[in-house]
């Protein structure tokens, strides 16, 4: 067991600092390039007119689950030293209904505003400062209502094979079949176009090639 | 599938000079969208000065007593004095109300001045050329600076007709308007002549400025330029509130839009203007525009017929080099950022993430006005606590990393430019609000659940948390359910 390389002292926490610098840049060129510093692009998935965000993102996330599965199979990496987000089911449940109302209204997310500000998006800038508005407003202001969501529904650092009671690879297989799913409905969806009706032009789609 | 480019569509439609028969379904189709007219800013003048108006007419007519003037009936005059008290006190109100009407007509003459000088700049070759006509049209274009209020000869002649047609004499088509026709700019004339007037002589008359002789004079120069601007508002208040085909122009001004179809049919240069507009902005946004599916058929017929007669313009080396490149496969790009996220968790044992960084930096902004107050904040606490920096972050340091890598991808792909990215029928100050807005939803959400979609969903999902699940399930949910009520900002 070698990695993660931080947990093991590999290297210092200042050191840490440079390859998330480094990381940062792989992340953000990633993003722009799969088109995602551009808000139609992005919402155009709500829409059913292109569904990048779901293929990028279910990509990605089985590619990273499976090397983690890997890599801790092959005794190279240590799961138990990776950080698993605590489960609180209402606080994660409501934050996500916010944050799903706020793609639509915003069309970008915190991590794709920074790569439309930086491309020069004016939209991405208001965007952006909105989520700082937001955010700090949590604090300051909403923070005393809200502690009831905002701790609700803990369960603890569970993983879903834990949750179900699982072996971590057939978890990893159904999720793997459900994307290869969920990829294959969204091609169909891109044909499908409900709301071809409610444009205000019905040839012409949202998306962004 | 016609699909021009926009020089050729400019081109061809400008020289379209009198609107197509349309047929009942693109009437019907035309009557339901929509389109921009008036800007807030003159929806809210329009309406104070409405209301003033009525109010200055009301207590004006019965404060003018002396026997010279008098116009109003006594049980009138009796009536509206009743309803103040006294005369002193409806007096106070009528000047009180008109320094404010000359406030805010000052205001908004300063400071609109430079925007409608910006829209519709008068050419100065244009006022050096000769004629009555032309010499008439330089006066008006220099008073009111924009062209779109300068009347012309086409004017003349849509006033012509309009007029032999209320009573019955002609049955001529009236000639294409721009975003004003031809009595609404006579009008605007009469209007900016008098309204100075109407000031300066209401000024010198409540507050006795100037000689004796200048006072008695301003009261008759007062109450003709009122009398004048009031026989043109009959008319104006006339075609627009109470004329059963004007009535989409009366509520253009409550809503600052009005049909497309009202547009063609009684603006329709100002008609031609807005689709150019449209079709530039979907052309850049848009691969292809189909013409049958923008202009109705007759309309996109005559274009089509006038565009096979237009050639192109070379294109130069530079309009070749400026053409963004395309998007990665979707499914490439994931799998690459799949194997960066597995690169973070072998070095660091931890995920990606974004939007804690903007919280990390308002943090530290806060801690030079009070660490105490960051300190012992339940949200922000943890960023300080052992005396830490709250910027010496994995998080913030990746986010400098994401501007970076963004902005070098951009680049490589001729994709930077400033603009606003938005849907076809919403205006740029909306899809601004709406972008702050939906921010401040995302903020709030993303501190409640505990991370954003790179943060939580990427992560938590790659992870196999079961949080991360929840939270991307329901960011999916709600989005596809949101967009269909705000599908009006993006279809």
């Amino acid at each position: 067991m070698i990695a993660p390389l931080l947990k093991f002292g590999y290297f210092t926490v200042d050191f840490s600092y440079v390859l998330a610098l480094i990381i940062g840049i792989m992340f953000g060129y990633l993003l722009e390039k799969g088109g995602f510093g551009n808000a139609r692009k992005l919402v155009s998935q709500f829409y059913f007119t292109d569904f990048a965000v779901l293929k990028v993102m279910f990509t990605s996330i089985i590619v990273a689950m499976l090397g983690l599965l890997y890599f801790n199979w092959v005794g190279i990496l240590d799961l138990s030293k990776v950080y698993i987000v605590p489960t609180y089911v209402t606080a994660q449940l409501v934050g996500g209904a916010f944050l799903g109302l706020g793609f639509v209204m915003g069309g970008l997310c915190p991590g794709t505003s920074f790569v439309s500000a930086a491309t020069g998006k004016i939209d991405g800038m208001v965007f952006l400062l909105g989520v700082f508005v937001g955010t700090m407003s949590f604090g300051d202001i909403f923070y005393d209502w809200l502690e009831p969501i905002y701790k609700g529904g803990y369960i603890g650092k569970v993983t879903l094979p834990e949750f179900f009671g699982m072996n971590a690879g057939v978890v990893a297989f159904i999720i793997v079949l459900i994307a290869v799913i969920s990829f294959w409905l969204g091609e169909k969806a891109e044909k499908w176009d409900p709301y071809k009706k409610l444009r205000s032009y019905p040839n012409e789609k949202i998306g962004v090639k | 599938m016609i699909n021009l480019n926009a020089y050729k569509f400019e081109k061809a439609l400008l020289q379209l000079k009198t609107p197509p028969k349309l047929t009942a379904k693109e009437k019907d189709r035309m009557r339901q969208r929509k389109m921009k007219k008036h800007d807030v800013a003159i929806l809210l003048v329009h309406w104070f000065n409405a209301f003033t108006w009525i109010f200055m007419l009301m207590t004006g007519a019965a404060l003018i007593i002396s026997g010279l003037y008098k116009f109003a009936p006594d049980f009138y005059i009796n009536i509206v004095r009743a309803l103040f008290g006294e005369t002193a006190d409806m007096l106070k109100a009528h000047i009180w109300l008109g320094v404010v009407w000359i406030f805010i007509f000052s205001m908004y003459t300063i400071f609109g001045y430079r925007k409608y000088l910006r829209k519709n700049p008068v050419q100065h070759a244009e006022l050096k050329k000769g004629g009555w006509m032309q010499k008439f049209k330089t006066f008006q274009c220099v008073l009111f600076g924009n062209k779109a209020l300068c009347i012309d000869e086409n004017d003349l002649l849509w006033l012509k007709l309009r007029v032999l047609g209320i009573l019955g004499k002609s049955t001529e088509p009236l000639p294409p308007q721009g975003s004003f026709n031809g009595g609404q700019k006579m009008y605007g004339l009469l209007v900016a002549l008098m309204t100075p007037v109407i000031m300066i002589t209401g000024l010198i008359m409540s507050f006795h400025i100037g000689p004796i002789w200048l006072i008695q004079v301003a009261i008759p120069a007062h109450f003709l330029a009122v009398g004048l601007v009031v026989s043109g508002l009959l008319i104006h208040v006339y075609m627009g509130a109470v004329l059963p085909e004007e009535k989409p122009a009366f509520f253009s001004m409550i809503t600052g839009s009005t049909s497309e179809l009202f547009l063609y049919k009684h603006h329709f240069k100002f008609w031609k203007k807005r689709i150019i507009e449209q079709y530039k902005w979907r052309k850049e946004n848009v691969e292809e525009v189909d013409l049958y599916d923008l202009l109705p058929d007759n309309v996109a017929k005559e274009v089509e017929k006038i565009a096979a007669t237009i050639e192109d313009p070379k294109p130069t080396e530079e309009t070749i080099n400026l053409k963004p490149k395309p998007f990665w496969n979707p499914y490439i790009a994931g799998a690459l950022l799949g194997l960066v996220m597995l690169l973070t968790f072998f070095l660091l044992g931890r995920g990606l993430g974004a939007s804690s960084a903007l919280s990390r930096l308002g943090a530290y902004i806060y801690s030079f006005f009070s660490l105490d107050y960051v300190a012992n904040n339940p949200a922000w606490g943890k960023y300080v606590s052992h005396g830490k920096n709250p910027l010496m972050n994995f998080m913030i340091f990746e986010v400098i990393g994401i501007i970076i890598g963004g902005y070098f991808s951009a680049k490589q792909g001729r994709r930077i430019k400033v603009e606003i990215l938005k849907g076809p029928n919403i205006s740029k100050k909306k899809r601004l609000f709406f972008a702050f807005f939906g921010g401040i939803f995302m903020g709030i959400g993303a501190r409640i659940a505990r991370g954003c979609t790179s943060g939580l969903a990427l992560t938590g999902g790659a992870t196999m948390a079961v949080g991360g699940w929840i939270f991307m399930l329901a960011i999916f949910f709600f989005g596809f359910i949101g967009a269909y009520f705000f599908r009006r900002l993006w279809l």
